[in-house]
């Protein structure tokens, strides 16, 4: 482990609790907390060859991208505030960024930032839900079809069949499985694609829960009864939870609760068989297939669990008693839809959808406590700029990218120059030879993602082949080696996501395990024949004898 | 020598305590907090935004509107709770959703003044009323009643309502309307010859899936006039009306000059109107007189008060289109009477459509 | 019955519209989920034309200038997805979700800027104009827009399948590298495709505000009929005639939805909300005997690099 980094990202994690508990601002201990599990998850050494320069780490790109999308948007909205009305134009935008902060009193800001809180779990439900079966190749646009589902579901086992708050959220669960597992069998069987079956089953589910909450409705408010009076035991518990923030009597077990799960979703996608083989049939179904993983299943699979985040999240909104559904409602919520865009803000990643969620929900909020000389939809206006800027995180990344390597090139080329120019004689072939294999070894280039050769790096630092001598490894030497010719093949690792679009990459590729596996599959064959034509000269030989 | 510091320290408390009584000490800041919709709703929300700004303007006094993140209670009491952190202390909540909010925040802010509007009993929740909050409801089925009670008699026999959404003052007007066609028709002997078609939108806008319907009812079923009750509905009522030469009713206020202006004269029947801007003004200005004790605690249902229609809070416009003799300004004057004196009653239960004997088809909701 | 025609076209004319613009993009290679957005501006570009031009405008003035703005309108803001996703290689699916968002909120931040400017007592997002000279036939729903999306699906059937421009825009969406290997500029072909499904968006966006009603609330966008267009674009397996078809179904059903009550022998056939579902659950049906081989255009959604193999 690399030690100092692990140390680093354990001691930012115990000073955002720290910080918590003595309540400072919150926010500080959450990008902490942030910074910290960053850190800690990056702290595992790589063997030397693979090695990435801090700038190159998959994680500190999407976040540092981030960041500058984040920057970008509210730059543009500060723009537009100003050419509205320049006068009020910071503090408006102030007052978006600190949503509860901008209240006077303590007791305030602890009550809007629970709200903030209630509002991100369903929020971080749907990102979750959209990005696992994003990273299956799959895009599901019925996220909101599932969570409607989901709150038809939790609702009318509260109200009407008066069921504990568990039973509740596992129908919540059920329902949104089962509506994304239609897409799934529909994609997986007759070829529907997923984006048509999703809308069209979006709409075709809220009718249907309008229709099935009808009884739960209560005319005097024009929305489903108060869970409070009519079925308090189908609310989420709090369990103490809330005294934390003051006894807001909204903060329930589900706030951990959706963490825990965002949790589990990054485990399971990047620890378990089960998340390496959904991942595989996402970059490239045929060679799934080929390898044996089982299509259509995993595909389905995915999408049920999709489903069950999303309907889950809507149980965790509806179940604490905070949003009723209304008597009527005409268009599918947008709560969806939002989904996709803080699941892309968080760089596809279950950690980053938490911070993701809660920092759209915060800026969402933070607009409602605008001034309003300014149109409501400003928030709305600066946060649909971010998530597009949030578009150009690939871009970003690979300036990084190049920009980094553009540097290591320099660097190398100057390292080389220098020995060489320092070298005269028979002595310079044979030791920029080594040398050479020396600072590869150090410096690490991951052949998949090679630079382009931009016009301003030089390039002439290899030497010509016909004066290196032939270097020798040794056998110690030879391990990176195949180390770099695995993964000069497929790399299903969790870090090399560099962004690739799952969908549609053509080509069938055989990895070097593949390869081996043939190998294996065919010794064994020859195995088992030479051993039958064994047994059966055998037994010719016996019933001869 | 003491008993003259004794009186002058008397009279000195007493002069400050009398200034504290007559003004609040600080100057009146007013903020209006929607329930969800935006102030341009064309519905409450807006109405009662305008009396509040024509009134703030008129009286020196700021004022503001805050609009929630969302439709929950959590978000609306954030609101609240952002209104008096701002500093103000006149909160206008207008719409019933803010039922469950008041019994909150109503002790928790006690030197603020809460006028909640079409907050009734039923929306309160069984919460006990502190003094620094006035709720009014409106009898939405009184005006209703006179809409539909005007229209038989002018002629009109086959009706529509087109509720926005089923929202408790939208049903009121509806089952009131349904209620005053059926007196009428029941008065003139042709109740088997009246029929009222009877849906809901969903929305608070018009659109084409809206203006279908209505050119379905217009043209296909021959309804002759529909009361297009909720909001910016009534353009796609008004549009169908006209490829035909219908008619529509107004909500609300008096849509008359609206309607005509833009769709065709003599298209608006009548409108049935309440008070609501009306009841605004009044009451900040008794806030600003210092007057509100006799106000707070008190959900008052408005209705009819005076023999004068115009005196009322709910009546129909003074544009509706009169034929003396058929029903013109007496024939309106003695249904008013006869309905403040309790010969007519009008129900304002909202569970189900009220018994008649004229025909009702309820279609339940365009979309 | 006439109604039931009347709304048939016009709901069947908008979905085409927009399903034809999203073909365009999708052909070449960049899928356009931002089509909600677009139609959201092309609405505002023709609503605000409208409004502005003098009364008494011949009427052939008024439809002219109006599809030219809203084409325009719907174009530029495609400008949004070609420049993110040709240019700077951005994921198309979230330009696209982000374009829906930023569509409706800029549409309302910036009507309602125009409307307090004109007037500090209206701070509403509502603009009002007259539909008299869109209508063929005054008092029905006939529209001279409809007239022009017929003739544009003619038009897009013979640009894409019979021209060298679209059978090129067909192979950048297909295999880009191929295309840039025989001399096509697959960056030029792709802002083409998504500047046409500008075009196209923004006209369909101003029929949809157009047929019903005088006044929109921008607030509103446009309730969701981008997403319904997408699906009819998918259902008619990007080919123009079919997504013809496929929006002439959903229309059918849509606005049966609406009249049926009209008719008295279907008024009691099944509940009102059932008659919703209807568009919704037919396609589904459809979609499931007719998808087997449907396939999207094999590049799209991928980046195009030059030199990438």
């Amino acid at each position: 482990m690399k030690t100092g980094i692990l140390i680093v990202g354990i001691l930012c994690l115990v000073l955002a609790g720290t910080l918590w508990i003595l309540g400072q601002p919150p926010i500080l201990a959450v990008v902490l907390a942030a910074v910290g599990a960053v850190l800690l998850m990056n702290s595992k050494d790589k063997k030397g060859i693979e090695a990435t320069p801090f700038l190159k780490k998959q994680a500190v790109q999407t976040i540092l991208a981030s960041l500058l999308c984040i920057l970008l948007g509210l730059l543009i909205g500060y723009i537009v505030l100003l050419i509205i009305n320049p006068e009020g134009a910071w503090k408006a935008l102030s007052t978006i960024m600190q949503n509860f902060w901008s209240f006077s009193s303590e007791r305030g800001q602890i009550k809007n930032f629970g709200n903030t809180l209630v509002k991100t779990i369903p929020l971080l439900m749907c990102s979750l839900s959209i990005l696992f079966s994003y990273k299956v190749g799959l895009f599901n646009i019925g996220a909101a079809g599932q969570y409607v589902a989901g709150a038809g579901a939790a609702l009318y086992c509260a109200i009407a069949l008066q069921m504990p708050w568990w039973v509740c959220m596992i129908a919540a669960a059920l329902a949104g499985g089962l509506l994304a597992a239609i897409s799934g069998v529909l994609k997986a069987t007759r070829n529907v694609n997923e984006v048509i079956s999703g809308i069209m089953l979006n709409w075709i589910c809220l009718y249907l829960v309008n229709m099935l909450l009808t009884p739960c409705q209560d005319i005097n408010m024009a929305e489903t009864f108060s869970l409070k009076k009519s079925n308090p035991g189908a609310m989420i518990p709090t369990l103490g939870i809330n005294s934390l923030l003051n006894n807001h009597q909204y903060v329930t077990i589900a706030i951990p609760m959706a963490i825990l799960i965002a949790v589990l979703i990054w485990y399971v996608m990047t620890k378990t068989k089960l998340g390496y083989e959904l991942r595989a049939t996402g970059l490239n179904k045929d060679a799934a297939k080929y390898a044996g993983m089982k299509g259509h299943f995993n595909i389905i699979l995915t999408m049920t669990i999709s489903g069950a985040l999303a309907g889950l999240g809507a149980s965790m909104l509806y179940l604490t008693d905070t949003a009723k559904w209304p008597s009527a409602v005409a268009s599918v919520p947008a709560m969806g839809f939002n989904g996709i865009a803080a699941a892309f803000l968080g760089g596809l990643h279950p950690i980053g959808a938490i911070f993701s969620s809660f920092f759209i929900q915060h800026i969402t909020d933070g607009g409602s406590f605008m001034e309003k000389t300014y149109p409501a939809e400003i928030a709305s206006l600066v946060s649909s700029v971010i998530i597009y800027m949030c578009a150009f995180v690939l871009y970003f990344r690979q300036t990084m990218t190049k920009a980094v390597d553009g540097r290591e090139e320099r660097r190398r080329a100057k390292l080389v120059s220098q020995v060489r120019s320092a070298m005269h004689g028979e002595l310079e072939g044979e030791l920029s030879g080594i040398v050479q294999a020396e600072i590869e070894k150090s410096v690490g280039q991951d052949p998949a993602e090679a630079p382009e050769r931009t016009a301003d790096a030089p390039v002439e630092m290899i030497p010509a082949p016909d004066v290196l001598p032939k270097v020798q490894l040794k056998k110690e030497d030879a391990a990176p080696l195949d180390d770099l010719l695995e993964r000069a093949a497929v790399t299903w690792d969790d870090d090399d996501d560099d962004g690739l679009v799952p969908i549609g990459v053509e080509g069938s590729v055989t990895s070097v395990q593949e390869k081996k596996d043939k190998k294996e599959k065919k010794d064994k064959k020859e195995k088992k024949d030479k051993k039958d034509k064994k047994d059966k000269k055998d037994k010719k030989g016996g019933s001869d004898k | 020598m003491k008993k003259f510091v004794a009186l002058l320290l008397a009279a000195m408390m007493l002069m400050s305590v009398a200034a504290f009584a007559s003004a609040d000490g600080e100057a009146m800041r007013v903020a209006l907090i929607t329930d969800v919709g935006t102030i341009t709703d064309q519905s409450f929300n807006q109405t009662t935004y305008e009396a509040m700004v024509a009134w703030c303007e008129t009286n020196g006094v700021e004022c503001t509107y805050y609009q929630p993140a969302s439709d929950t209670d959590a978000d609306r009491i954030a609101m609240i709770d952002k209104a008096v952190d701002e500093g103000y202390n006149v909160l206008l909540m207008p719409g019933f959703k803010f039922g469950p909010a008041i019994g909150e925040v109503q002790d928790e802010y006690p030197d603020v003044k809460f006028i909640a509007i079409d907050v009734g009993e039923g929306d309160l929740g069984g919460a006990e009323l502190s003094g620094n909050v006035y709720c009014a409801v409106y009898q939405e089925e009184l005006c209703g009643y006179m809409a539909g009670y005007a229209a038989v008699k002018l002629g009109y026999k086959h009706l529509g309502f087109l509720g926005g959404m089923a929202v408790p003052a939208v049903v009121r007007y509806g089952f009131g309307f349904v209620q005053g066609a059926n007196q009428a028709a029941v008065e003139l002997g042709i109740a088997d010859q009246v029929t009222v078609e009877y849906v809901y939108g969903n929305q608070f806008f018009g659109d084409a899936d809206i203006t279908a319907a209505m050119d379905t009812w217009y043209q296909n079923l021959g309804v002759e006039v529909v009361f297009a009750c909720g909001g910016g509905i009534y353009t796609s009522a008004a549009e169908a009306a006209q490829k035909v030469g219908g008619k529509v009713i107004g909500v609300d206020v008096d849509q008359a000059a609206a309607i005509d202006g833009t769709y065709g004269e003599g298209m608006t029947v009548t409108s049935a109107m309440k008070g609501l801007g009306a009841t605004v003004q009044a009451l900040l200005t008794e806030i600003k007189a210092g007057n509100f004790a006799p106000y707070g605690g008190k959900v008052d249902t408005l209705g009819l008060v005076s023999e004068v229609p115009a005196e009322n809070y709910v009546q129909i416009a003074p544009s509706t289109q009169f034929v003396e003799g058929v029903f013109g300004e007496t024939e309106y004057n003695a249904l008013v009477g006869a309905m403040l004196a309790g010969d007519i009653t009008v129900s304002n239960a909202i569970d189900a459509m009220p018994e008649t004997a004229i025909t009702v088809n309820d279609q339940g909701s365009v979309k | 019955m006439i109604l039931l025609l009347q709304y048939t076209i016009v709901f069947t004319s908008v979905l085409m519209l927009v399903a034809l613009g999203g073909c365009f993009s999708e052909h070449s290679g960049v899928i356009n989920i931002g089509l909600e957005g677009i139609m959201v501006f092309g609405a505002l570009g023709g609503a605000l034309v409208m409004r502005y031009l003098p009364d008494d405008s011949a009427g052939v003035v008024v439809v002219l200038l109006c599809v030219l703005a809203a084409m325009a309108a719907g174009a530029l803001y495609s400008l949004l997805l070609a420049v993110a996703s040709i240019n700077f290689k951005a994921d198309q699916t979230l330009v696209g979700t982000a374009m829906n968002l930023l569509g409706t909120a800029a549409a309302t931040v910036l009507v309602k800027a125009l409307n307090t400017a004109a007037n500090p007592n209206n701070p509403s997002a509502t603009i009002e104009y007259d539909r008299g000279p869109f209508q063929i036939v005054p008092n029905m729903e006939f529209n001279w827009l409809a007239v022009i999306a017929i003739a544009i699906l003619v038009l897009s059937y013979v640009i894409l399948y019979k021209t060298k421009f679209g059978l090129r825009l067909m192979s950048c969406g297909e295999h880009p590298q191929a295309s840039a290997s025989v001399g096509i500029n697959v960056y030029k072909m792709r802002y083409a495709g998504v500047l046409i499904s500008g075009l196209l968006g923004g006209l369909g966006g101003l029929t949809y505000i157009t047929a019903g009603v005088g006044k929109w609330q921008f607030e509103q966008g446009v309730a969701g009929f981008g997403f319904l267009a997408l699906a009819v674009m998918i259902f008619g397996a990007w080919k123009p005639f079919r997504i013809a078809l496929a929006a002439l179904l959903f229309g059918f059903f849509r606005s049966l939805s609406n009249v049926y009550k009209g008719f008295d022998f279907l008024k009691d056939l099944m509940p009102g909300a059932v008659y919703n579902m209807l568009p919704y659950i037919i396609s589904l049906v459809v979609l499931i005997i007719f998808s087997k081989n449907s396939a999207a255009p094999k590049a799209e959604g991928i980046p195009y690099e030059q030199g990438m193999r």
